[in-house]
């Protein structure tokens, strides 16, 4: 007992502290022969005396009553199995969870993760959103951004793998649950995929594009929610601070989080994010929207700009822009248009004004201010 | 050796071979089509059609149309090289039936989306147990005709000692001993190791043995599928062209050494794997550098048996004499290609062979623009010339419009060109092989689409050509007999009589013992390492 | 067996040729210590990896070694590469150790010599230097002079296969 309270002080505490220490820490459960064995050995039946301590939450078929807590019925069991033992672990941090899988052994995750994958599913089905740029992420994943498409791993439809070992199954799964996940694997809260599959992915997404996401495999309409702020111990959207091992040949270390010079003074002019204004919409209104909105591109204001590119040096933000875009012709934009451009999109997020033009040399490495 | 011979008695068994390898080529070209538009994003993307399509395609074209065609047309060649029957036709029409069976049964496995695994079907990624069951049966029913291809070759040199067994005979005879040789390894890892997995019966597969086992059979087999383009190239090409054969025992050499540094040099399609020491990829490396000499030796002997009969048809000059070949007919025109497109195609195979510079195009388009140019443009051109020559002689029929048949292969040739030389192109460019669209990397891909789109035109027109061979094929069985003079003729004699040949150029012992002693040599410890040294086994996996 | 003259000679200088190239290819070998990559001794547990030393999560991508020379550890997944970005220098040696926990994958960057097979059971090594007016060819040039190159897996892993990429950021050593 006195074990598990010191275990579980440990576990909470480092929740608290951030995710920097927990991060280092993989999940223990790996698919070898043995493993994988085991669990197909549960026992559903058995499985269902234990789940009974899980009905309130969870719903009697495994099916929850709440928007927040995740459905079980129908889910891969080695999954349902893993989330357990990374529960038990503290790799996967949940103060709630903590306290109803310290008493399990593996034999008992094994046995309920065989009794919830024979239960049948809720939800709904997969439920195509409006927004053709969601279904392009979903079915095509995004070139640009090394994303690989959902149905991949996931399934068509979200209904899972049964190729891959420990697919989730997302169809039908509760909307608000699916979102918030995307978000914790986003900021690095949850950290217990491995190799960051799931944190690579859902740290390019943008709000709006989870909020899709999370519409399309429930079925139902999520709204976007606030993105959590860049924070330290977090993981940015490009090369991490909390990077596991530094870049060998960057002198400099490469994007640090916040630097002090710059975050007040004023950044280009308004006659140049005037013309900024002109260029982007000739070149960018038509995938990235009008009212910088997005369409097929994520959208440039608001959250998704902040959560990119709040606190970091510009260079960041210029390298996205000046080699990557546009996406048909990457780096055909000459520096003067990119730049622009750039200060437009500065005007348009509230990013003071100033007399000295935005250029790309002084500027780079300058933190613009973070949100 | 001329032999004048009523239309084969065996046509039926030939023609049902055959008829089946150009139907089930049909259909892969067009699965051609789909890939070389979904590639390039033309028809939009879907990997789970593509990958499944690749999958068809190769095992179609890599597996049922050469194990089809070779083994029929082996059939109508050895009938007419010794003058005697087919051995056992009983035989050899169960065989058809079972490689049937097993053709139908792995392509309804791919069509429904089981077995997106590729034709080189790399464990541990895999099918479901009917694609294995389907291949094996595929290249279980091609042993009937190895082993009645070398019965009919020992009957007649029982029945005519002390002479040279016909060359055309001869090199068939390698064929179906290179073939015997080579399926041992795919055979290995498919019996042994992917149908108990497939089936459940074990849980985990050593992935590198497997791979092992079947880059032994993966080289080797274009030596299969080329050396019936090979016979056809020494033994009736110069006789329809009006010539000579330039060196008899020459030709034999070749065979030989097709056979011998033919089937020990796999390795080079594992230049790239962890577990096979430098050493073993340089040894293996050597011996795919001399395997190049008897190809160089076709190229040579061909050449001078074509320009023996440019000449002899009143040419002058260096290069002169090529104008005086006969172009318009289908099987010279066939075989001309054929050996163009070899010197063309060879130097790429220079190329994957030197593994420094294999280092700059492994896994890249250019390996699948080589191997296309390779076996579409040489081994299929001759595939044609073949089905020309021998479509008189099986049905007692005139070839219908032979001018179309010229226009047709030259279609193959040009639609061959256009398709694989962009191909290679956009291999040196870094761009992937087997992806069904690119996506990725705006910044490089962009470099890769004006070549991707030129190869759409090429491959529309192999589509075309190979619609008209199935169309010409199928009009000349219904149209006027076949002329005496057409059903005349026979094999192409040597320009210099030829004594009596030594054993070792007549039979196939001394070469068999020898293949055994260096298949020992190079394959011996890389395969055996993986049941001395600790390995670590893989979990079954699936494709999508 | 008689052979014709000029076969005889055509023999001859065929043999003559591949002999040439051979000897390039053998000299290579001994005397610059060129040979594709090999790794014949170091087994791995592939259902393990992500709990091995040296292929943690934690372990991966680009590090600096004392002696100046650069090791590279990726993680080849279906269908990620792991790390999906990292830096390395140029004309430096650098070895790249890659492994996978699941199937078969390619590594290949255009534009350098790193290509490899990566198969479950057994760590790839690749050990080279990039040249940089190489991988410019093939790459974008960062505001900082460096250039990235894109890491493709190249050996069909699965539907996800033509995704599959990272992106490597070659600095040139000024």
């Amino acid at each position: 007992m006195k074990l598990l309270c010191t275990f579980a002080t440990l576990v909470v505490a480092t929740a608290l502290t951030g995710v920097a220490h927990a991060q280092t820490r993989p999940s223990q459960v790996a698919w070898d022969l043995k493993t994988v064995n085991f669990i197909k050995s549960g026992q559903a039946e058995r499985g269902k005396t234990l789940h009974a301590a899980c009905v309130d939450c969870h719903g009697a078929t495994g099916v929850s009553p709440s928007p927040d807590f995740p459905d079980l019925a129908g889910q891969d069991p080695l999954y349902t199995y893993k989330q357990l033992h990374d529960y038990k672990s503290g790799v996967r941090v949940n103060a709630i969870m903590q306290g109803y899988v310290a008493g399990l052994s593996e034999r008992d995750m094994a046995d309920l993760a065989q009794f919830y994958a024979r239960q049948k599913r809720g939800g709904g089905n997969a439920t195509p959103v409006p927004d053709a740029a969601a279904m392009t992420l979903v079915k095509l994943g995004d070139g640009g951004r090394m994303l690989v498409a959902c149905v991949y791993c996931h399934g068509v439809g979200g209904g899972g793998n049964p190729g891959m070992y420990g697919m989730p199954a997302l169809e039908g799964q509760k909307g608000a649950y699916l979102q918030q996940t995307l978000h914790a694997f986003a900021s690095g809260e949850r950290h217990n995929d491995v190799y960051r599959a799931m944190r690579d992915v859902a740290r390019r997404l943008s709000p709006t594009e989870i909020a899709w996401l999370a519409s399309y495999y429930s079925g139902t309409t999520v709204a976007p929610l606030a993105a959590k702020p860049a924070s330290v111990g977090s993981a940015p959207a490009s090369a991490p601070a909390v990077a596991p091992a530094p870049d060998a040949a960057a002198p400099s270390a490469s994007e640090p989080v916040a630097s002090a010079a710059g975050s007040g003074a004023g950044w280009y002019t308004p006659v140049q994010a005037e013309r900024g204004g002109k260029l982007y919409a000739a070149q960018c209104a038509m995938c990235h929207g009008a009212a910088l909105g997005g369409g097929m591109g994520p959208a440039l204001a608001g959250r998704s700009f902040w959560t990119q590119w709040g606190g970091k040096p510009f260079a960041v933000a210029w390298k996205e822009v000046h080699a990557k875009m546009p996406m048909q012709a990457p780096g055909s934009d000459a520096a003067p248009v990119s730049i622009d451009i750039l200060a437009f999109l500065l005007s348009r997020n509230g990013v003071p004004a100033g007399s000295a033009e935005l250029n790309d040399r002084a500027d780079l490495a300058r933190a613009l201010p973070a949100r | 050796m001329t032999t004048n011979i009523a239309p084969a008695p065996s046509g039926r068994l030939v023609l049902a071979h055959v008829w089946v390898a150009f139907l089930l080529f049909g259909v892969a070209l067009l699965l051609g089509v789909y890939q070389v538009l979904a590639r390039d994003g033309v028809l939009g993307s879907h990997a789970a059609s593509y990958y499944a399509s690749t999958t068809l395609h190769g095992v179609v074209m890599g597996y049922a149309l050469t194990i089809f065609f070779i083994t029929g047309i082996g059939y109508a060649i050895s009938e007419r090289a010794l003058g005697t029957r087919v051995w056992a036709p009983g035989l050899a029409w169960l065989c058809f039936w079972v490689m049937l069976a097993g053709t139908v049964l792995a392509a309804l496995s791919i069509l429904a989306g089981k077995a997106s695994v590729l034709y080189t079907f790399y464990p541990p990624q895999m099918a479901h147990w009917s694609f294995y069951v389907g291949a094996a049966l595929l290249v279980a029913g091609s042993i009937g005709w190895i082993v009645i291809t070398l019965v009919m070759s020992a009957q007649w040199k029982g029945a005519h000692r002390g002479q040279n067994l016909p060359l055309a005979q001869f090199g068939m005879s390698i064929c179906a001993l290179v073939w015997a040789w080579t399926m041992v390894g795919v055979v290995l890892e498919v019996l042994l190791q992917l149908i108990p997995l497939a089936f459940g019966l074990t849980q985990s597969i050593d992935v590198n043995l497997a791979r092992a086992l079947f880059a032994w059979t993966l080289h080797p087999i274009v030596y299969f599928w080329l050396i019936p383009t090979y016979v056809f190239l020494y033994t009736i090409v110069p006789e329809e062209a009006g010539g000579y054969l330039f060196s008899d025992e020459m030709a034999r050499v070749a065979f030989v050494m097709l056979l011998i540094f033919g089937l020990p040099i796999g390795m080079h399609h594992l230049y790239m794997d962890p577990p096979h020491s430098a050493g073993f990829k340089l040894l293996q490396g050597i011996g795919t550098f001399l395997v190049v000499i008897p190809t160089m030796l076709t190229g040579f002997t061909v050449w001078a048996s074509l320009e023996i009969s440019g000449r002899l048809r009143g040419g002058t000059g260096l290069f002169g004499w090529m104008r005086r070949l006969k172009w318009d007919d289908p099987v010279v025109l066939a075989g001309v290609m054929a050996l163009f497109m070899l010197i063309l195609g060879g130097f790429g195979g220079l190329v994957n062979a030197a593994y420094a510079q294999n280092a700059m195009v492994h896994n890249t388009q250019w390996v699948t623009a080589h191997f296309h140019y390779i076996f579409g443009g040489v081994a299929v051109t001759g595939y044609f010339g073949l089905a020309y020559y021998f479509w008189p002689r099986l049905t007692g029929r005139a070839l219908w419009a032979p001018k179309l048949a010229l226009a047709q292969i030259w279609l193959w040739i040009i639609g061959m060109n256009i398709l694989s030389l962009p191909w290679h192109y956009v291999g040196l460019l870094g761009m992937p092989r087997r992806i069904a669209y690119y996506a990725y990397a705006p910044e490089i891909a962009a470099q890769w689409l004006p070549w991707t789109g030129i190869m759409i035109i090429g491959g529309v027109l192999l589509c075309l050509s190979g619609w008209l061979l199935l169309l010409i094929l199928f009009l000349s069985g219904r149209t006027l007999p076949a002329s005496s003079a057409t059903m005349a003729g026979g094999f192409a004699r040597p320009y210099e009589a030829t004594a009596v040949l030594p054993r070792s150029l007549n039979g196939f012992a001394l070469w068999n013992w020898l293949l055994l002693a260096l298949m020992a040599m190079a394959w011996g410890y890389p395969i055996v390492q993986f049941f001395l040294v600790k390995q670590y086994p893989a979990l079954p996996w699936g494709f999508s | 067996m008689s052979i014709n003259v000029y076969e005889k000679r055509y023999l001859i200088t065929v043999s003559v040729l591949v002999g040439l190239m051979l000897t390039l290819i053998v000299g290579s070998f001994v005397l610059l210590n060129i040979y594709p990559p090999s790794n014949s001794g170091e087994t791995i547990d592939s259902t393990r990896l992500h709990l091995s030393e040296e292929f943690a999560e934690s372990n991966l991508g680009a590090r600096t070694n004392p002696d100046g020379t650069v090791t590279v550890r990726l993680v080849m997944a279906k269908y990620l590469v792991h790390p999906q970005e990292f830096t390395i220098p140029a004309d430096v040696q650098v070895t790249f150790r890659i492994a996978t926990p699941d199937v078969v994958h390619g590594l290949n960057v255009p534009g350098t010599n790193i290509n490899t097979m990566v198969v479950p059971g057994y760590v790839s090594q690749v050990r080279t230097q990039v040249v940089f007016p190489e991988v410019a060819k093939h790459g974008i040039r960062n505001p900082d002079g460096s250039v990235t190159v894109p890491l493709f897996c190249n050996e069909y892993c699965g539907y996800g296969h033509q995704s599959m990429w990272a992106r490597v950021t070659v600095k040139p050593i000024r």
